[in-house]
């Protein structure tokens, strides 16, 4: 294709870079703010973020609820408040899929406010809303991002030296370039990892050949492979009815058994049963492995069924992907060290966005390979694709504050606010020449975050006024985060500025906002 | 002279066309190509592997999506589309065999 490999990676590179990355930028943003996903949710449901109940109570409360709404399910999961998060989640099994509700454990009953919460942002950042072929795509991108930092480490081959490289005023194509470069290698092993391990988890929907030359076609065939591949008990139901224990009691036992006040889930299997499992597992375990700190008792007797079954090393290894992408060791320290490298991480996306028609427009590329209505395209489906999710994740929180708490089906019309500002977004780049898009989008970012912690004032009690002095970190820090993105966007709103006064005098080095409207 | 005028618009446009069609069939060689021998090498490999069968299949899941990742990078730097799809196939065909025969034949 190109004379030599290194050449034919930059292609690839920068090709697929541009198509993958328009929606990478989401995907990278999104994953970013689900490692605060509990966070989130609390922040989303105010009138329950004052409520202190123990993990023992809570669980029999959301245990009620099942029982009354949902005796027939073939499973319930119970997520119970933690000190992340003051409510509590309840999920039932139907069919394949697992619907839920957020409980308030003060009263048992559904949350005032209900909402998806933060796991809006865990669900749309692997299936992108879509269901099965979400997940399908968003492999599909995980794998080109995969290949486009494979192949960004073959062309760079100054890799170390372009590491303590950075020209913020050496004029703008070679300053993207730097902050991209630096970013990129700056993130590289958590980039690696994070993209590795989460096609890993979906590893054998996307790769479903040896399971099925090994186990068989059918479902219950790769249910034999799960059953296999992870060492837990499972007891078929009876049909005999009998009543499950109480709950809570669960929960203390495994806070004894692993020295742990919080529990991460509970879930029963066949809970109206004689043969009824209860399954639990603790949070910020201090192992990486996801469920190899499982405990399995009988729900109706409560006798210990297990308890941490050691995996298989292949197993093991691919637990450990999953456990490191889903952030739930360690504690704070760890979790902002995630969002952190996942933002950088996008915006290292971001950066090799602009990068494409900035080189372009300055005919660095010399046998310059597109036109510049194709250019132009670019730079519009750019502001689209970086300024319109960040719009679209603050108009999903400003819509959890203005709309009526009873509202019905009111985590749809939260989702809806989200897609709909997303859509507005592309209008509005498409209509405005692209550099009065980029600072008109990025002026309504800045006014939405830096305004949010005040709408947050008068539309709950949970605010900073009130959450600063009381110490409640985790809540406030949400408020916080929104307004140091909206103090960033203020920062790149005078940044354009400057740039443009400074063009004005030199009259060279031309910004690529200036660009863009040629 | 239209006919003329159109005969020269046309083979004006014909290296560009060939150049698009060739990069066409490399993307569909890196999308399908690529996915193919991911697909038959984690088959190869759970048999090949002397592991436990539940062992062997994760392992030759996760190896598979590197062998992807791989493969749409050799397609990019392969010398032609034609010996892209060649190569590959060729490669598919030996990991399906190597998975599927001894299970035919017994």
């Amino acid at each position: 294709m190109k004379k030599t490999f290194s050449q034919s990676m930059a292609w690839l590179h920068t090709w697929s870079g541009l198509i993958f990355g328009w929606i990478l930028f989401a995907i990278f943003l999104t994953g970013s703010l689900s490692v605060f996903d509990r966070e989130i949710s609390q922040w989303m449901q105010p009138e329950s973020a004052a409520s202190q109940v123990p993990a023992t109570t809570a669980v029999d409360r959301a245990a009620d609820y099942l029982r009354n709404n949902h005796p027939d399910a073939p499973s319930w999961l119970i997520v119970p408040p933690s000190d992340r998060s003051a409510t509590m989640l309840a999920y039932w099994q139907e069919g394949q899929e697992f619907p839920h509700v957020a409980l308030d454990p003060a009263t048992g009953k559904v949350a005032k406010r209900d909402t998806d919460g933060g796991h809006f942002f865990v669900h749309f950042h692997y299936q992108l809303h879509a269901g099965t072929i979400g997940t399908w795509i968003v492999g599909g991108v995980g794998l080109m991002m995969l290949i486009g930092l494979l192949s960004g480490i073959v062309i760079h081959k100054r890799i170390f030296k372009d590491f303590f490289t950075f020209r913020p005023r050496a004029g703008a194509q070679r300053s993207w370039l730097d902050a991209h470069n630096a970013l990129g290698v700056l993130t590289l092993p958590f980039l690696l990892m994070i993209t590795f391990s989460g096609l890993a988890i979906f590893a054998f929907m996307y790769l479903p050949s040896p399971v099925k030359l090994l186990y068989g076609d059918s479902l219950e065939d790769s249910e034999e492979f799960f059953h296999e591949a992870r060492p837990h008990v499972d007891l078929e139901p009876t049909d005999q009815s009998a009543a499950l224990l109480p709950l809570g009691g669960f929960v203390e036992r495994t806070q004894q058994a692993f020295g742990t006040e919080q529990i991460w889930y509970i879930s029963v299997d066949h809970p109206g049963d004689e043969n009824a499992v209860v399954s639990l597992e603790p949070l910020y375990g201090e192992q990486l492995t996801l469920s190899n700190q499982l405990i399995q008792f009988r729900g109706i007797t409560g006798e210990l069924l297990q308890k941490g079954m050691p995996f298989q090393p292949a197993t093991h290894t691919q637990r450990v992907l999953t456990g490191l992408h889903f952030a739930q060791f360690g504690g704070a320290v760890t979790h902002w060290l995630y969002f952190i490298s996942g933002l950088v991480g996008t915006a290292m996306i971001a950066t090799g966005l602009l990068l494409f028609s900035v080189k372009r427009r300055r005919q660095i590329v010399l046998d310059s390979d597109v036109s510049t209505g194709f250019l132009n395209v670019v730079d519009r489906l750019n502001v689209a694709a970086i300024a319109g999710p960040i719009l679209a994740c603050l108009a999903y929180l400003w819509a959890n504050r203005l709309l009526p708490p009873g509202l019905a089906e009111r985590p749809a019309w939260e989702i809806g606010a989200f897609f709909a500002v997303w859509a507005l977004s592309l209008i509005h780049a498409l209509w405005r020449p692209a550099r009065r898009a980029w600072l008109e989008q990025f002026t309504a970012a800045a006014l939405l975050s830096l305004l949010l912690p005040l709408l947050n004032m008068l539309t709950s009690s949970q605010h900073l006024l009130v959450t600063l002095p009381a110490g409640r970190w985790r809540l406030a820090a949400v408020d916080l985060t929104v307004l140091a993105l909206g103090l960033a966007c203020v920062w790149l709103l005078r940044r354009l500025g400057m740039e443009r006064q400074r063009t004005a005098v030199s009259g060279s080095a031309a910004p690529v906002w200036e660009l863009a409207d040629s | 002279m239209p006919t003329d005028s159109l005969l020269s618009r046309f083979m004006h446009l014909m290296p560009q066309s060939r150049h698009v069609m060739s990069l066409a069939s490399r993307i569909a060689a890196a999308l399908f190509g690529g996915y193919a021998v991911a697909y038959f090498a984690a088959a190869a490999l759970a048999v090949i592997l002397p592991l436990v069968r539940s062992e062997a299949a994760v392992t030759a899941m996760l190896l598979g999506l590197l062998v992807y990742a791989a493969a749409v990078m050799w397609v990019f730097s392969a010398r032609s589309a034609a010996h892209a799809w060649l190569v590959l196939l060729i490669i598919a065909a030996v990991c399906a065999a190597v998975a599927y025969l001894p299970g035919m034949l017994s």
